[in-house]
């Protein structure tokens, strides 16, 4: 059961009341919506943009926009956490777009060290390497798509609405996104332990 | 049974899905502190005095715009009550207020709705 007066206990107050107490001047509650949200923005800024200094600039506007909002947010219209990945994912295609495609899959995903006397080592590193490696390849749309569905593991319908599209469109992004991942991925599959006929 | 090229692809994807999952990268500190500034700097400019009058100028529009709406909501609960109150079968009696035929309208109405047309009077 959620308490939804923030005051009372703010750990588990809904987004949206929280956004209230912030709107009212409350700070803390500013604190605890930073706890429960930036982690997961900065997760998904960080794979799709590739890039650490970046995410965190992304997610530090994405929360900026969220408190000069607070005071006009209208109840029920949306959950908070879906407006945050909706800013969120506009100012990662902003930032993707401002590049040029640089992304080479064989010089990311190949790890530095010696694979066969590494194995062990090799799993964690490596396999994120390889999967960040992969989803750098993938047209944005693509990328964040598959991020938003795979690893923050966010429904069809919320994917759509994050990214402004139906969820017929979400549905083949994924789809092609997890097509792509896997052409790219297919070469490496022995090196990140995926080989056997299970 | 061997595996097709893309049941292995799907079985490596969900594996890297799954680590990636549990591998969601940490706030450092710095980072923490920078969003708490902003937070703490965009929320003490919108409860300035600046901010909070506007506020309230807002709800004083809101609260002037529902004084007619609530007068004319009393004067149709007034005539309701009248029409459940009336305690003869006639009507006109019931109206009629004893012998005299010169009564004041404003009796039929709640002061609430009194106040509300001053205000109006006021305001227009």
């Amino acid at each position: 059961m959620q308490h939804a007066n923030p005051e009372a206990a703010p750990d588990v107050a809904p987004d949206a009341a929280l956004l209230v107490a912030v709107a009212n001047g409350d700070a803390s509650a500013a604190r605890v919506l930073i706890e429960r949200l930036a982690p997961r923005l900065l997760s998904h800024a960080t794979r799709v943009l590739s890039d650490r200094t970046e995410a965190e600039d992304v997610v530090q506007e994405t929360l900026v926009r969220l408190w000069k909002v607070a005071p006009e947010w209208r109840q029920g219209e949306a959950k908070v956490s879906t407006w945050c990945f909706r800013v969120l994912v506009n100012l990662c295609t902003d930032k993707l777009r401002a590049r040029k495609p640089t992304v080479d899959i064989d010089a990311i995903a190949e790890p530095a060290a010696d694979l066969q006397s590494v194995v062990e080592q090799m799993t964690d590193t490596a396999r994120r390497d390889a999967l960040n490696g992969a989803l750098a390849t993938l047209p944005e749309r693509q990328r964040q798509a598959v991020v938003l569905r795979h690893i923050e593991e966010r429904s069809n319908p919320e994917i759509a609405e994050i990214m402004d599209i139906g969820v017929e469109a979400v549905e083949s992004l994924v789809a092609r996104g997890k097509r792509a991942l896997g052409a790219a991925l297919r070469g490496k599959r022995a090196e990140l332990g995926y080989d056997d006929d299970q | 049974m061997m595996m097709t090229n893309d049941a292995k692809d799907d079985l490596a994807l969900e594996a890297l899905f799954e680590g990636a999952r549990s591998d969601a990268p940490g706030l450092s500190p710095d980072f923490m502190a920078r969003l708490e500034a902003d937070a703490d700097a965009v929320i003490a400019k919108q409860t300035t005095p600046a901010a909070v009058k506007t506020t309230i100028s807002l709800r004083a529009r809101i609260a002037a715009a529902m004084v007619p709406v609530s007068g004319l909501a009393a004067a149709t609960l007034a005539g309701v009550w009248i029409g459940f109150h009336v305690p003869s079968s006639d009507f006109a009696d019931g109206l009629a207020f004893g012998d005299s035929a010169d009564f004041d309208v404003s009796a039929f109405l709640p002061a609430v709705a009194l106040s509300g047309f001053s205000d109006l009077e006021v305001d227009g």
